[in-house]
């Protein structure tokens, strides 16, 4: 069985408290380490101090040297596409490939409207996850120049460097490109599952 | 592709020192209800308890098919219960 440490740092926690942790976790033999990503805090009293999760990994990944590092998960309406592949892959830089990524279509709304971010509704919000996991396939996978047409995304003439880390154990693309490992959530619908057979693993 | 579960964990070496972590999650949850329901309600799906009780958790999961497990912990502060885990739980 491989064990990973996944915390909850909405729950007031701040950067220092979740750097003793993780160096905790990887010094007793954790294979890795998520955290969740919300902007709201819970459970328990609202107006907690929270933290943006890929921030966090960011310092993480320089205070730590083996332990896999991700989110359990990032909601698809925190940061468009683009600049969620530009931080997902410089963490992954940062930290030698040891980045595992987590995306979901969110749930919390409050936290949407506290911060001025849409939350459109769950059938969009299904789009945007499938349309996620395709950009960040592209950009990872194809060669320059790579374009998509979705409905809510649009690519053109992609030049998306650096590429994931190349780490042994890591997924591959057809063409053997490295990229992080992909989760997604959910209770187990349809659409749900044919979406993480297709992108995730 | 891999089959992973997520579970909630709270364990504790002995009774006093599980009491005394239940009191900390309950109260970290807001929740008055003294707790035994609470608890009671996620005995089927948490990592919760004993040493022993909670490698059985882990063992039903395992012939459950899952190949990782990934514990969330709901009272991360307690850096010794994150020690007792890998104690416990890792082959």
């Amino acid at each position: 069985m491989r064990f990973a440490l996944m915390i909850e740092p909405q729950q007031g926690l701040t950067y220092a408290e979740q750097l003793a942790i993780v160096q905790r976790a990887e010094s007793v033999g954790f294979e890795s380490f998520f955290r969740s990503d919300h902007y709201q805090s819970f459970p328990g009293p609202s107006g907690e101090p929270t933290t943006d999760a890929w921030a966090v990994l960011a310092g993480l990944a320089r205070e730590t040297s083996t332990i896999i590092l991700g989110t359990l998960v990032s909601p698809v309406t925190f940061r468009t596409v683009g600049n969620l592949a530009k931080v997902v892959t410089t963490v992954d830089e940062m930290s030698g490939g040891r980045v595992e990524f987590g995306l979901g279509a969110g749930w919390n709304e409050p936290e949407h409207r506290q911060l001025g971010l849409p939350f459109p509704p769950i059938k969009e919000r299904a789009d945007l996850m499938e349309e996620q996991f395709a950009v960040l396939h592209g950009l990872w996978g194809e060669p320059d120049g790579w374009s998509f047409e979705g409905r809510h995304v649009t690519i053109a003439d992609a030049e998306f460097h650096p590429k994931p880390v190349a780490r042994p154990g890591r997924p591959t693309f057809a063409n053997g490109a490295p990229r992080p490992r992909l989760l997604t959530g959910g209770e187990g619908s349809p659409r749900s599952l044919r979406i993480a057979a297709r992108y995730a693993d | 592709m891999g089959r992973s579960v997520m579970a909630g964990v709270l364990i504790g070496r002995d009774e006093p020192e599980l009491a005394r972590r239940k009191a900390e999650l309950l109260a970290a949850f807001g929740d008055e209800s003294g707790g035994d329901d609470w608890f009671d309600a996620r005995v089927p799906r948490w990592v919760l308890g004993t040493p022993d009780q909670a490698r059985a958790m882990v063992g039903r999961f395992a012939a459950a098919g899952a190949e990782r497990i990934m514990l969330q912990d709901f009272v991360p502060r307690d850096l010794d219960m994150i020690e007792l885990m890998a104690e416990v739980l890792f082959d």
